[in-house]
């Protein structure tokens, strides 16, 4: 890549597509407001337009001195997916597993995904960790973590 | 209003001294060393993690708590960048070029102890300068009505955009982001919900604390993730006492370096989002400037490593007085403090140190013991060091994770705040990614309502006029300096990153917050 040519780079556009999306779904959700009620929202609407504008016309005309230095992911997609899907997994089962075993079982898989290959530290590990959390959540802090109820016991 | 008499500041003391208060102290600085040597790995993303359990300690040791780690983990991220050429958070960097060379001369524990001494009388000088001069800005603060508090949001909305993204328009984009998303909610006018997008979890907008931990802590697990390992290989051990101990002694040979590089780090810290990271790359500079063996510096140089760590300790006595005083954070870390005070039900700004008079005292005076305590308690963790940089990464990511999930949960018991994690973590990682400014957008997330609300007040109360106060203009043209204040610093910066042994070297990204 030489010095001074421009590289195009499309995940540049994800911000301004996102706070583009967010206007428009703001200013739909509140089409039925009075003027009083959104009055602030359009002065900020106004504001975050015009950098818009400027970040989007940098963005496409602006020629960058040294190349983007945005590490590539495509090797660790994988794991960086992981990331997102494991934790919403973990949230939507936990009000039926409850948080003791569902705390246990999200950290002992993704110590294994992400290299741990002996299943005894994987376990030991997360459990620590687990008991650690329930001790001074549940115990000690009164938190109304879900629990599963197994008759007279509630992990 | 006047200045607090003695009684009260002995009574801030002795508050601060009472058992049930003064035992976070020190555990505070052993969480704080520890999550400082952690690379990768900050302050403000531990204390954004323990955030919810303050709500069960109380305003003044969720506070102490916090100070003490806050200290303790800016002198802890020198560890990791002395011993693997690491930065344990970004205000580190400047620390990697003399320390690591130090390593490489089988002088690692030196340096440890160098970095030890330099962090202690930095910070000191730091705490001792925040304990006199900030309740003498809280009484001026005191002035303030809806349009100079509208103005301070502008000023600190501003500078922290306009210095903390990679360019100019995507930090100022990253404020107005973060304002736009502080819209959403119930308004205080007509009390209208304004795009909850059918949650009701959302009519009293977007709650702080997911926020908070998706934006520090879950989106590092991106970047995390994608490293194979932090294992120490290769990193000298360190064996007993002595050369740290030695470097702690070295270190005070250099008290013009330390003084002065203490005060640039209070006066840097002091300009809210300007933060440490900045702070040390002028030190460095100006410590290279007054030396006499300029020439030496960027090859394991005792004055280069002294004036970062020293200018390192003493950024968060400068940025803990604006943010007692008017309310406005003056990095990421006293960004999370001043949330833990708030939903502890005590508002840092212009009336706290008439309201909250000893808890005020109270805090500034952690804020030193924080730091004599420093000493001893470092001398020990840096011996200790690098056992904990060597914790994996695939058993700390699904811990950081977990942690974050359940703080968020903990905050609202709201199984909907731990999905608002993720959403802002992914967010996080993508304004990072890009060039945008995460503590930009944050602040203007918090101080969004704050804006709204005493624009709207000074508008009723004298119109446009409100605005043309001497106080209001005064900040109004602060804002517009801080506008320009990122050209000069980084003019500052270059001569600090430039080498004098290597006159075609260039600045690197190193430094970039």
């Amino acid at each position: 890549m030489q010095k001074g040519q421009k590289r195009f780079n499309p995940g540049e556009a994800i911000i301004p597509t996102i706070t583009l999306a967010f206007g428009v779904a703001y200013f739909l959700q509140t089409r039925d407001a009075s003027l009083v009620a959104v009055k602030w929202p359009y002065i900020i609407a106004a504001l975050t337009a015009v950098l818009w504008l400027v970040v989007v016309a940098k963005f496409l005309f602006d020629t960058p001195n040294h190349p983007a230095k945005t590490k590539p992911i495509d090797s660790d997609k994988g794991k960086v997916l992981l990331i997102i899907i494991a934790p919403v997994i973990y949230v939507a089962t936990m009000p039926y597993i409850g948080f003791g075993i569902g705390s246990l079982l999200f950290m002992t898989v993704l110590f294994r995904i992400l290299g741990g290959r002996s299943l005894l530290k994987n376990l030991a590990v997360a459990f620590s960790i687990t008991s650690f959390l329930y001790i001074t959540m549940i115990l000690l802090m009164k938190m109304p973590l879900p629990r599963l109820v197994l008759g007279p016991i509630q992990i | 209003m006047e200045v607090a008499t003695i009684d009260v500041i002995l009574s801030g003391l002795l508050l601060l001294l009472r058992p049930e208060h003064l035992m976070w102290l020190p555990l505070g600085m052993l969480a704080g060393l520890l999550v400082g040597s952690l690379p990768g790995f900050n302050d403000t993303n531990f204390l954004a993690m323990v955030l919810p359990f303050t709500v069960y300690l109380g305003p003044m040791n969720a506070v102490v708590f916090m100070m003490a780690c806050f200290c303790a983990s800016q002198a802890a991220g020198s560890i990791p960048a002395i011993l693997l050429n690491i930065p344990g958070t970004p205000s580190n960097a400047p620390t990697c070029l003399e320390g690591f060379k130090m390593t490489r001369r089988g002088k690692a524990a030196y340096g440890l102890g160098l970095s030890v001494g330099a962090s202690t009388v930095g910070g000191v000088l730091s705490a001792v300068i925040a304990l006199v001069i900030t309740p003498v800005v809280g009484v001026y603060a005191l002035n303030f009505g809806p349009a100079e508090l509208f103005m301070m949001a502008l000023f600190g909305m501003t500078a922290v955009g306009s210095l903390t993204g990679k360019s100019l328009s995507k930090g100022l984009f990253s404020s107005a982001l973060g304002l736009f998303v502080a819209c959403v909610g119930t308004e205080f006018q007509e009390g209208y919900t304004r795009a909850s997008f059918g949650f009701f979890e959302l009519y009293e907008g977007f709650p702080l604390i997911p926020v908070l931990l998706g934006l520090f802590g879950f989106s590092e697990l991106f970047t995390l993730v994608t490293e194979k390992s932090l294992v120490a290989e290769g990193v000298e051990k360190i064996r007993g006492y002595g050369p740290i101990l030695q470097g702690v002694k070295a270190s005070f040979r250099y008290k013009a370096n330390m003084i002065r590089s203490g005060l640039i780090g209070i006066l840097v810290g002091m300009i809210p989002g300007t933060g440490a990271a900045i702070a040390t790359w002028v030190s460095y500079g100006q410590a290279k400037q007054w030396s006499r063996t300029p020439e030496k510096f960027g090859t394991g140089h005792e004055e280069g490593l002294i004036a970062a760590d020293a200018c390192n300790n003493g950024v968060p006595g400068g940025a803990l007085i604006p943010t007692v005083t008017l309310g406005i954070p003056g990095s990421g870390t006293t960004l999370v403090i001043m949330a833990a005070l708030m939903i502890n039900g005590v508002t840092p700004g212009p009336s706290f140190f008439g309201e909250h008079a000893v808890e005020a005292y109270a805090i500034l005076f952690s804020l030193v013991v924080a730091n004599i305590f420093l000493l001893p308690i470092g001398i020990i963790v840096a011996r200790l060091a690098s056992n904990v940089t060597a914790v994996p990464n695939k058993y700390l990511v699904p811990i950081i994770a977990l942690f974050c999930l359940v703080g968020a949960f903990a905050w609202r018991q709201l199984t909907f705040d731990m999905y608002l994690v993720v959403l802002f973590g992914i967010l996080g990682a993508l304004l990072n990614r890009y060039g945008y400014s995460v503590p930009a957008f944050l602040l203007a997330l918090l101080l969004g309502p704050l804006a709204e609300t005493n624009f709207f007040w000074a508008v009723e109360i004298g119109g446009i006029n409100s605005f043309m106060r001497p106080i209001a203009l005064v900040i109004f043209c602060a804002t517009i300096g801080v506008l320009v204040l990122p050209a000069m610093l980084q003019t500052m910066v270059v001569k600090g990153k430039t080498n004098p042994n290597d006159p075609g070297s260039e600045p690197t990204d190193s430094g970039q917050i």
